[in-house]
């Protein structure tokens, strides 16, 4: 039952692979953001007055490369799932003997983890460079690997439930460009919600976001089993509560569908 | 002179012509303007996190910061929604695309870069008007002085595009390498200058030119001088001579590709 959507996860990745030097070069900006922020970090760092609670200039850089791995490593298939619904082509995927939604989670999968193994070697090799290494364990490392892996899985359903509203709207690319920013401001992409006024790191805790981006970039840098359990529990939550949103949205979705010609 | 105004006649009717265009869509027009304004306004939300822990960065206020967003955004949505095909120009090239504007009687560079409007660029040009009204001290001499070096960097932007593009016409497939520092440009463009250090600096004010783009402009608008103004205008006319000139040189290698197409 899952060997076929592992196939398409491999098939994926390997269609990633086939254009090496354009994928690798996709991580120049990657490098270049974190390039910024240590200068960043490290400007305030000696500047009077900014302090974070547990957070030095080289935690905010650690926290940053493994926030902006995330961010950087989600495979993008929203503009393509656009499409789909938009031209009809996801009418091709009904009677494919697979569920289109599991079969693009496991497209997005394939690229994802190939994206994010890159992202977290580049990210390393720049962050040890510029402020060194910070100190943490395997099992930590595990459990904040488990939680990102979470958080990724999150992404695609927040993602794609955006991408079914093309049901219903003309143009859904405003969504995302939304959504990215409030990825940016309640996710926790630049800062952890240390940084932030108590009152909006309790808006922010409140939505999914935070379990996207922040919750797997603090468990790396900053281990604690308490808000390891506590957030795996919300991610599991969440991404039930999403889950059923998205089958209602496709089921209703695909009702609506109306193709002429082929 | 004669020649300039017919340029930008051609320009300015391309212009109508696609706004109109994407004013049928009118879900996707609103939706592409004001979702980018929003966009927009939450990247400032960073630098206010910052800004409530610190007076300055190296220099820069908050009231700095936000005239930087400001320049970048106005510059780039103009560009963008003026010139809509200023970053696809690799691929337009490599793909042989350019044969269509070569057979019609009217300047090819121009032509292929008014062909198209990205939109939302239209919602970058107005956070940055709204920004720098909403949180900047503003009077009618800065008003004006934001958008004449808001033109200026716009028209440095898309030098700079036209030239990253017709590497392609040298290597083939660009459209990566063109992305990449066009990408470096706005990444550095958001960030203030007093961060960055000896080579990079240097490098932010010749390779990669984002100090004509943002940081001079900003400094303009913190501490006018004629002086600097004057250098801010003469880089950008010496900007369009070298896309020109590149382009021109480029197009006698180029290829025409046997893409069979129809534009309506």
């Amino acid at each position: 039952m899952t060997a076929k959507y592992f196939h398409v996860a491999r098939v994926s990745m390997r269609a990633r692979t086939a254009y090496l030097a354009d994928f690798l070069l996709g991580s120049v900006f990657y490098a270049l953001i974190l390039y910024v922020f240590v200068q960043l970090w490290s400007v305030l760092g000696r500047t009077r007055g900014f302090a974070v609670e547990g957070f030095g200039p080289r935690e905010l850089v650690w926290y940053l490369m493994a926030s902006e791995a995330i961010m950087l490593g989600r495979a993008r298939f929203e503009q393509e799932t656009d499409e789909e619904v938009k031209t009809g082509a996801i009418a091709y995927y009904l009677n494919k003997p697979y569920r289109y939604v599991l079969f693009k989670l496991a497209s997005y999968w394939g690229e994802t983890a190939l994206k994010m193994a890159l992202n977290i070697a580049i990210g390393a090799t720049v962050a040890l460079l510029a402020v060194g290494p910070i100190r943490v364990n395997a099992a930590h490392l595990l459990a904040a690997l488990a939680c990102a892996a979470m958080a990724l899985t999150l992404n695609f359903l927040i993602s794609m439930a955006l991408s079914l509203s093309a049901f219903w709207v003309e143009d859904t690319a405003p969504f995302f460009w939304i959504y990215g920013k409030l990825l940016f401001v309640l996710g926790g992409l630049f800062a952890p919600m240390e940084v932030y006024p108590d009152a909006l790191a309790r808006v922010a805790r409140a939505t999914p976001l935070n379990y996207v981006l922040y919750a797997p970039a603090r468990l790396f840098v900053q281990f604690d089993m308490d808000f390891f359990m506590s957030a795996l529990m919300m991610q599991a939550v969440w991404i039930a509560a999403l889950s059923l949103l998205v089958m209602a949205l496709y089921s209703m979705g695909v009702k609506r569908l109306n193709v002429n010609g082929g | 002179m004669g020649g300039a105004a017919w340029e930008a006649g051609f320009v300015w009717e391309h212009f109508k012509f696609n706004l109109a265009s994407a004013m049928e869509y009118k879900w996707s027009f609103v939706s592409q303007v004001v979702f980018m304004v929003l966009n927009d306004f939450l990247l400032l939300f960073f630098w206010w996190l910052i800004f409530g822990k610190v007076q300055d960065i190296g220099g820069w206020t908050f009231a700095d910061v936000i005239a930087m967003h400001a320049v970048l955004a106005a510059a780039y949505g103009l560009s963008v929604s003026v010139f809509g095909n200023v970053n696809r120009l690799a691929r337009i090239i490599a793909e042989g695309q350019l044969d269509y504007y070569l057979l019609l009687p009217r300047n090819p560079l121009l032509h292929a870069l008014v062909s198209r409007s990205d939109i939302s660029g239209l919602g970058d040009a107005a956070f940055g008007l709204a920004a720098l009204c909403l949180f900047t001290p503003v009077t009618w001499g800065r008003l004006a002085l934001f958008i004449a070096v808001s033109v200026a960097a716009c028209t440095v932007y898309t030098c700079f595009a036209v030239i990253t593009g017709s590497i392609a016409f040298f290597i083939g497939n660009a459209q990566t390498i063109s992305l990449q520092l066009l990408g470096a440009l706005i990444t550095f463009g958001g960030y203030p200058d007093s961060i960055f250090k000896g080579l990079v600096r240097a490098v932010l004010y010749s390779v990669v030119p984002v100090g004509f783009v943002v940081y001079l402009p900003v400094s303009l608008l913190r501490n006018f001088s004629a002086a600097r103004f004057s250098g801010l205008l003469a880089f950008t006319v010496a900007m369009v001579w070298a896309a020109r000139c590149l382009f021109a040189v480029g197009l006698r290698r180029y290829e025409s590709g046997n893409l069979v197409s129809a534009k309506i």
